[in-house]
């Protein structure tokens, strides 16, 4: 993907991939996590055992979606910058680690055990700087060398089958009065225990990963500039309004003052915010304040002999746009098709020109308007939100004064205006197809295509289609 | 919990979290669900709503009684089913009813000898109180059971007790304060003898208070009977009557609803010509056909518009034109509503016929105020029989409309509009039969969308479930709860009208 001209188009890197053999071998490892562990009481055992079990399904679930990366540029930087943290700490030189990059928007990074570390494309594309990078693969590392995934899994499999617990929940479900305020409170006892545990050991790897990213030469700032990021990745990269006007107005087809109308998506009244906050006590990790306090305390003076990154800084600086165009591949994978027209409309006013956008523009309006003709509209278009910022509000506004003809007319210009003097593209000749064909996708119609254009991975989408057609009575 | 929630819970997060959260994120922007320790269920929420525009929703429920007192507890929901306020409210005496007004709740709790009016806001606090003291405690128990009527925005009107016939109404503001009170009228010297008001809360807003009034002779020998039905209209600030309409009986004018506007009053109705309103069937009445009316009244009372359609004639030119089989002749009409939009009124409603015993196909008629023949659109459905009802056929042929109506053999639900009244949606539900075997119940919309088109977008249940209601959603949205037998579940689901 290096080298890539992003200005004209961009090809997301689909197919570079875990191998299978990789995957496997990670869930081998899992399951013989649940088989071999010297635990004593069977209850306890067999619920340790089903949260393996879901730990191997989430790795699989995210190959099979295709959202993991390996073996590309990005993969590339890094397992370097994870090198660089190695060879500056003997301890580590002996652990298998390996990293994989999954798309999706957040900003997240976890430890998976086993020395398999899991780095989202929307943390990559926040991080500016190599040492902050560095500082989140010095943390992850530290909980993988203190075995905090295994230590989680058995200490809530345990406290769940505490007699304690047990019976404070058999007392409060035995309440006449209150009993479901009761159960609550158990409940959110429970978890409170549970997550002062994990805040516990991300302290841990706090402090441990910063011994990690000193050794190795990093200076203090990465590691605060790579908390303070995180307190503030919450929310989406992109929060301002677009001028959805822009984008969406034809000669043969204007834009209409409606579409922007907020009364669908808007509250009709002023929202009691007490209701919807998780208190600190019931959140996994630390607040990042905290934690960069700490880590000012901890912090050994800086050595002397600061470790030079140039070309890793380089690289990085020519992939942060790469990580958004991967993390907006992710959503549309995900069929987040509101986030993805959200992500390219906004990549749109750095990359006005480039092909890959339009054409999510374009797909992303196909499928909305296809989701609406099956009443399956609601599924991926949720209503406006206090917690959401601004820009994403007034698209999910937009969408909910849509309805399925307006979208695909919409879609239908997008290709013709913005696309239609692209030729012979293959994602531009799969949209076509799609809102050609709507919901009645042949054999005949994937054929056709797969002759056309010679694209194994849009002949797939469409073959997809092809075999899930709408029962007769929804068409 | 919405995405931006998710990502607090699970940022940065090792798996663990994942798997603990799981449940708590599985939910669906389309499917609703309510905190379990809330008490709320999709029978017990109340759409707040003033004429078509829906406010919210809002749920009261009973949390027992301790310490020597009620407990409830008031949930307010945006128009997206989201929480906005969540109070507990207590009192030493029963809740009956509660009511809202737009901008306030009033709590109607019974003592033996007392009724308590009790006014929160939206935000559940205490805004007025008003007590009505009161010798016969079977006075308190039913004054607190009679209609407690709304005023949108300004207060409320109550049905005072009285022994004998006497029977008041008076309107009360935010604080509990009285605003008017009407007392009846007592008419003597009457051909029937001494005959007496009773008064019966039709609607009312900021300005007009419609009443149904009925005469009934209390002496002599038509005692106890009435005598003669009317509306009388009310200025609502200051309780002095306007005017009369006579949308009665005695006219052939059976009243179907009234829509307050401001400085206008519309009613609309069945009209059966020559006022034969005593048979019991079409066929008693030599097979007439019953037609339709709406007039519309400025402040003073004065008719500014009027439709009369005679059924037969009218009928055929209004009709005519639509295909055999989305127009039985012999079929009356019930108007479920009358919706403004810009200039223009739309009647929305279904068409039945005592012939057949069937419920018929929906129908739409638009009006441009200044123009006497209405546009009709009839949208087609599945035709259900309503004559295996034990005792419906007894009921008057005036009066089989209503009963339908009252008995829920219609299909009709409700209608939302916006705030502009650009567009609304009349909902109504409806079987799809056709595959055999495979019937799914469709929920459809008469509307009227952006472009000023009336449409009739149907959305198909994929879902079989034993029963079906339909909650009031924002104009092109309906909340469809389903009950399936088998499973013992209830599921309440958003759904979004494709127009």
């Amino acid at each position: 993907m290096l080298g890539q001209d992003l200005t004209f188009d961009y090809q997301p890197v689909r197919l570079l991939k875990p191998s299978d053999q990789m995957i496997e071998e990670y869930m081998r490892r899992y399951s013989e996590w649940g088989n071999s562990t010297a635990i004593e009481d069977s209850k306890v055992r067999t619920t340790f055992k089903k949260f393996i079990t879901q730990k191997s399904e989430f790795l699989s679930a995210l190959d099979s979606m295709d959202m993991l990366i390996y073996g590309d540029s990005m993969t590339d930087l890094v397992e370097r910058i994870k090198d660089i943290i190695i060879a500056g700490n003997q301890n580590l030189k002996d652990v298998e680690i390996k990293i994989f990059i999954y798309r999706s928007n957040e900003a997240n990074a976890f430890s998976l055990g086993e020395g398999l570390i899991l780095v989202s494309t929307g943390l990559l594309a926040r991080m500016p700087d190599v040492s902050q990078v560095a500082f989140v693969l010095s943390h992850e590392l530290a909980h993988d060398a203190m075995n905090h995934v295994f230590l989680n899994l058995l200490h809530i499999s345990e406290s769940l089958h505490e007699g304690e617990m047990k019976r404070t929940f058999q007392k409060a479900s035995r309440k006449k009065e209150g009993r479901n305020t009761e159960i609550n409170n158990v409940l959110n006892n429970f978890m409170a225990v549970q997550m002062a545990y994990s805040q516990r050991n991300e302290f841990e790897a706090d402090s441990q990963g910063l011994v990690y990213f000193q050794h190795a030469g990093f200076t203090l700032d990465g590691a605060i500039g790579a908390l303070g990021v995180l307190d503030s990745a919450d929310y989406l990269m992109f929060e301002d309004t677009l001028d959805l006007r822009h984008y969406f107005s034809f000669d043969g087809y204007p834009f209409k003052s409606y579409w922007l109308d907020t009364e669908n998506a808007a509250l009709q009244w002023a929202r009691d915010t007490t209701l919807y906050m998780i208190p600190d006590s019931l959140k996994s990790h630390p607040d990042c304040d905290v934690r960069i306090q700490r880590i000012g305390e901890l912090a050994a003076t800086d050595s002397e002999q600061i470790i030079v990154v140039a070309d890793e800084a380089m690289v990085m600086e020519k992939l942060k746009d790469v990580f958004q165009f991967e993390s907006l591949e992710g959503q549309l994978m995900a069929r987040d098709y509101v986030m993805a027209l959200y992500m390219s409309l906004q990549l749109q006013t750095l990359y006005p020109q480039n092909i890959y956008l339009k054409s999510v523009t374009a797909h992303a309006l196909i499928e909305l308007a296809a989701a609406f003709s099956r009443n399956e509209f609601l599924e991926y278009v949720e209503f406006a939100d206090m917690n959401y910022p601004a820009g994403y509000n007034q698209m999910l506004t937009f969408l909910h004064n849509m309805n399925s003809s307006t979208l695909y007319k919409l879609a239908t210009y997008c290709l013709q205006d913005k696309l239609g003097s692209v030729p012979g593209h293959p994602y531009i000749g799969f949209l076509n197809t799609l809102n050609k064909h709507k919901d009645d996708i042949t054999p005949e119609v994937v054929n056709l295509y797969a002759q056309q254009y010679k694209d194994d991975y849009f002949t797939g989408l469409l073959r997809d289609k092809a075999k899930s057609p709408l029962p007769a009575s929804r068409k | 919990m919405d995405r931006f929630k998710q990502v607090i819970v699970v940022k940065k997060g090792i798996l663990l979290m994942v798997c603990v959260f799981q449940l708590a994120v599985s939910i669906v922007a389309q499917n609703i669900s309510f905190p379990q320790d809330k008490g709320i269920t999709i029978t017990n929420i109340t759409p707040m709503m003033i004429e078509n525009d829906l406010l919210g929703y809002f749920a009261c429920t009973s949390l027992g009684y301790a310490k020597s007192e009620y407990v409830y507890n008031l949930v307010v929901m945006d128009i997206n089913f989201k929480i906005t306020k969540d109070k507990l409210i207590s009192s030493t005496m029963p809740m009956k009813q509660i009511v809202f007004n737009g901008s306030h709740f009033c709590m109607v709790f019974q003592a033996t000898k007392y009724v308590i009016y009790a006014i929160y806001d939206t935000e559940g606090v205490l805004a007025g109180e008003k007590r009505i003291d009161y010798k016969d405690p079977y006075q308190s128990a039913s004054e607190a059971l009679q209609t407690l009527a709304p005023v949108p925005y300004k207060g409320f009107i109550r049905l005072g007790m009285q022994y004998g016939w006497d029977s008041y109404l008076e309107m009360f503001d935010h604080t509990g304060d009285v605003v008017w009170k009407i007392d009846p009228e007592f008419y003597t010297g009457t051909t029937a003898g001494k005959v007496r008001e009773v008064l019966n809360v039709i609607k009312a807003n900021e300005q007009f208070l419609v009443v149904g009034v009925t005469l009934a002779a209390v002496t002599g020998s038509d005692a106890k009977t009435r005598t003669r039905d009317f509306q009388r209209v009310y200025d609502a600030q200051s309780g002095a009557t306007l005017f009369e309409i006579n949308a009665t009986a005695g006219n052939g004018l059976r009243l179907h609803g009234v829509v307050l506007e401001p400085d206008a009053i519309s009613v609309y109705g069945a009209y059966f010509p020559g006022g034969k309103v005593g048979v019991l069937s079409n066929e008693q009445w030599g097979g007439e056909k019953a037609g339709i009316y709406l007039q519309t009244y400025d402040a003073s009372g004065k008719m500014k518009f009027e439709y009369i359609n005679d059924g037969g004639r009218d009928m055929q030119t209004l009709l005519g034109k639509i295909k055999e089989a989305e127009y039985n002749e012999d079929a009356c009409m019930w108007i479920h509503n009358l919706v403004k939009s810009g200039e223009r009124y739309y009647m929305i409603g279904e068409m039945y016929s005592d012939k057949s015993k069937t419920v018929r196909n929906m129908i739409a008629l638009e009006f441009e105020t200044a123009q006497a023949k209405p546009i009709a659109y009839v949208f087609q459905k599945d035709i259900p029989e309503f004559g295996s009802r034990a005792g419906l056929v007894a009921f008057q042929y005036y009066n089989l409309g209503y009963n339908l109506m009252k008995l829920g053999h219609f299909g009709y639900k409700f209608t939302s509009q916006n705030k502009d009244h650009s567009m609304f949606a009349g909902i109504y539900t409806n079987l799809d039969n056709t595959v055999k075997g495979d019937e799914k119940t469709i929920v459809g919309a008469i509307a009227l969308d952006r472009d000023g088109q009336v449409v009739n977008p149907k959305i198909i249940l994929a879902t079989k479930p034993d029963d079906v209601f339909v909650y009031p959603g924002k104009p092109g949205y309906v909340a469809v709860a389903e009950y399936f037998k088998k499973e013992k579940k209830v599921t309440l689901t958003l759904h979004k009208f494709d127009f």
